[in-house]
């Protein structure tokens, strides 16, 4: 892992008074996981490798198709039909070559979850499903990783940065959560790239030992942004009483 | 007695309300609260089940029962896609 930092790289966010060069050089160390490389994934692994994360894991084996090209960053036409994590590492290593990218050409599921999220510092969600949202929330809980949740669908977009122990888990906010990907409503294009920023903001929040947020909700066509602090809940299956079903099922 | 619910998200853009007053007798549980909402606003019934609803800031089993003074607020669904 390299330590020391670019100054020039980044000389215009070290001037921003809520940062500074020792907390460049925390992101410089730490490593994060991106679950998903589409929409919110790869625009969130576009923001990092900028902001200057040390070193940046992309798990998809997705292929890109032109659906895709809409909402996500750095995919181009003559990317289609290659693999999404492969080409971001390719792309994300020519914008920072300071820092490690690394493209994991596999679906994270129960059995191999827990080995990709192993020693990383956070884990973003870049997912397109709530069933590996609920693995991502379980395999947190259970190692003590904090993570990201990011959701979006039509106009509207979620983010919740989650540190187990201290804040509300995923399954504390909803008793159920529905299944159905809310592939009808569709997603518009610009509102991956927002709610990837809120995600990224959130996720460089808790890198430096701040607290994230609460449950963010935004509206891009109405321009609506609320949070709800919602407290842990005592007697939540996951964090509550360390039942780690998605992991187990 | 009257119990206020706030709004968050589209259900407050939708009704054009920030929050909603209900009437609830004593030992109505959260689950007539949202009944009563989705009485009121039919269209989001298919959120019903899994409506984001906390009472005292904290998500509670819906079977719980409602007191005089509660804080309670509905928030639409988490969403899912990528
Ligand atoms: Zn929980």
């Amino acid at each position: 892992m390299k330590q020391t930092i670019n100054k020039e790289r980044y000389k215009k966010q070290l001037l921003v008074p809520e940062f500074s060069e020792q907390k460049q050089q925390k992101l410089q160390q730490s490593t994060v996981v991106i679950i998903g490389g589409g929409g919110l994934g790869s625009n969130s692994a576009n923001l990092l490798a900028r902001t200057g994360v040390g070193t940046i894991k992309i798990i998809d084996d997705d292929i890109i198709e032109l659906s895709n090209l809409h909402r996500t960053s750095l995919f181009t036409e003559d990317d289609i039909g290659k693999t999404k994590s492969m080409i971001l590492e390719e792309k994300l290593s020519m914008i920072n070559s300071e820092i490690t990218i690394k493209g994991i050409n596999t679906k994270a599921d129960k059995n191999n979850i827990e080995e990709l999220v192993h020693k990383t510092d956070i884990i973003l969600d870049g997912t397109d499903n709530i069933k590996t949202r609920l693995l991502i929330n379980d395999a947190s809980v259970k190692n003590n990783i904090p993570w990201v949740y990011s959701g979006v669908a039509g106009t509207i977009g979620m983010t919740m940065g989650i540190i187990p122990g201290k804040t509300p888990c995923i399954r504390c906010i909803s008793q159920n959560i529905s299944s159905s990907s809310n592939s009808d409503q569709g997603t518009f294009s610009i509102l991956p790239s927002i709610v990837a920023s809120i995600q990224c903001m959130e996720t460089i929040k808790i890198l430096l030992g701040e607290k994230p947020s609460g449950l963010i909700i935004y509206d891009i066509w109405k321009q609506c942004f609320e949070q709800m602090n919602i407290q842990k809940n005592p007697a939540c299956s996951c964090c509550g009483k360390h039942s780690f079903e998605f992991l187990e099922e | 007695m009257k119990i206020t619910i706030k709004l968050i998200g589209r259900y407050k853009d939708i009704t054009g309300k920030q929050e909603l007053l209900f009437d609830i007798l004593s030992g109505d549980t959260l689950w007539h609260a949202v009944d009563e909402f989705i009485k009121r606003y039919p269209v989001f019934e298919k959120d019903k089940q899994f409506m984001i609803v906390t009472k005292n800031n904290m998500f509670t089993n819906l079977n719980e029962k409602i007191k005089e003074g509660d804080n309670l607020t509905i928030a639409p669904p988490v969403v899912s896609g990528g």
